[in-house]
């Protein structure tokens, strides 16, 4: 496994002091929440930036990491020393089970700290102290015995606009935090195959009843929220239920008017283009959107294509129609 | 080797923003925030019944789960009261409509 500088992450020297660390991390937090970033790696880097606070507030962890010796690199191929589990008790070494990302998938992985850092410090499991990591707070109110409902998870789901119009199956992987009967905590993958619904719309969440954590002492578990965004697609921009593309025309298309066929997410569409169209005109396919009780339109805008003039022949079409036009001045509304 | 559970048949979801507007009960059984609380945020207008002129009516969109899960997150990781918490919110919501309105008209920018 990679070593990890925890130091590094959050921007501070070795020798920094506890309420150094704690700003760094809180700054380097508000920066990086998923909530806050919509970056695709932001909740990577939030969820590393944790992992490094976890560590660094904690004096018996950072005091066990900082035993590790300052001459490791980031990324360096890393194995504990031996007789690290003796010397800092910090139990047995995890198997560590590869963070197998679904295809499509962001952040699935809800509970997962670094392999690096379960092999360090695993069976230490929850509780955690200060800046907390969400998925791994189990509730532990009132001590052992009590019956909690797990975690919710949140993962985000990214799928192609095409599903989103006729609705699809994914099969997906994710990390869920599981309760060992020591106490301690691990993360287990899970496979799930799930329907998403025709219709679904960027940012809205599906709901999967008891797919999250498990529950502590018989509680029921917790519930899997997905949060689905498109993979982006250079044809098609989407606004909630509408849908955007830019449709490129020749000039005579523009002028005359024609018959064109649009691309949609699945299929295409005929369209007419009416005479005397000009750049950027907007036309509306009504309910040709995104599915859905009242299904959203879609807006197709012109956009005029010029054949190029390098021949002669060419050149000699531009010349003739420059003639032609001689009165046509399309800088007549710039006053110039 | 760890043993996989494999479900053969796709598990059915919920789509949490269509689901029929629920009550002040069922939303703090789905968000996990008291009843008590979501009250209170009623009343700073953190979020907002669709309908219902009492509590006892009060019927909220599904949406609110969403926000209240985001609230959740925000106010245990940022330590943040309440009215902080409702305006941090309506700002993200105003940052992501932003967004959108860019993305859309970016395209069209690059036309005209």
């Amino acid at each position: 496994m990679e070593f990890k500088d925890y130091y590094k992450i959050l921007g501070v020297e070795r020798g920094a002091g506890k309420d150094e660390i704690k700003r760094a991390y809180r700054k380097l937090a508000r920066k990086y929440h998923p909530d806050l970033n919509k970056a695709p790696d932001a909740e990577e880097k939030f969820k590393e930036i944790q992992e490094a606070y976890e560590v660094l507030s904690d004096e018996e962890k950072r005091k066990a990491y900082d035993a590790l010796g300052p001459n490791w690199k980031a990324g360096q191929q890393f194995r504990p020393p031996p007789g690290w589990e003796e010397q800092f008790g910090f139990g047995r070494a995890g198997a560590g089970g590869g963070h197998a990302g679904a295809e499509g998938f962001g952040f699935g992985d809800a509970g997962g700290f670094s392999d690096f850092f379960e092999t360090l410090f695993g069976a230490m499991g929850g509780g955690g102290s200060g800046g907390g990591f969400r998925s791994f707070r189990f509730s532990t109110g009132g001590g052992g015995g009590m019956r909690v409902k797990g975690e919710d998870i949140h993962a985000r789901l990214t799928i192609d606009l095409a599903d989103a119009y006729t609705g699809a199956e994914r099969t997906i992987t994710l990390q869920v935090p599981e309760q060992q009967p020591d106490g301690s905590v691990r993360t287990k993958t899970k496979t799930l195959t799930v329907r998403i619904p025709k219709g679904v719309r960027e940012g809205q969440h599906i709901r999967l009843k008891g797919q999250g954590a498990p529950g502590l002492n018989g509680g029921p578990p917790g519930d899997l929220y997905l949060e689905v965004s498109f993979r982006p697609d250079s044809r098609f921009r989407v606004d909630g239920r509408d849908i955007h593309v830019d449709l490129p025309v020749a000039p005579w298309e523009a002028a005359l008017g024609a018959k064109v066929t649009v691309p949609l997410p699945v299929g295409a569409v005929e369209m007419k283009i009416p005479a005397g169209s000009q750049c950027g005109r907007k036309l509306r396919l009504k309910g040709k959107g995104l599915p859905g009780r009242t299904p959203g339109d879609l807006y197709v805008v012109l956009k005029v294509v010029l054949p190029p003039a390098d021949t002669a022949e060419a050149k000699a079409f531009y010349e003739d129609m420059k003639k032609r036009f001689a009165a046509f001045d399309p800088r007549a509304g710039m006053r110039v | 080797m760890t043993r996989r559970r494999h479900d053969i048949a796709p598990l059915m979801g919920e789509l949490i923003e269509e689901r029929p507007a629920c009550s002040l009960l069922e939303l703090a059984a789905l968000s996990g925030v008291p009843a008590e609380t979501l009250v209170e945020y009623v009343e700073i207008g953190l979020i907002e019944p669709v309908s219902g002129r009492g509590a006892r009516d009060w019927r909220f969109a599904g949406s609110a789960v969403m926000r209240l899960k985001r609230a959740e997150r925000l106010a245990q990781d940022f330590l943040l009261e309440p009215e902080a918490l409702a305006l941090v919110l309506d700002l993200l919501d105003e940052i992501d409509d932003l967004r959108r309105r860019l993305r859309r008209l970016q395209g069209e920018a690059d036309i005209l």
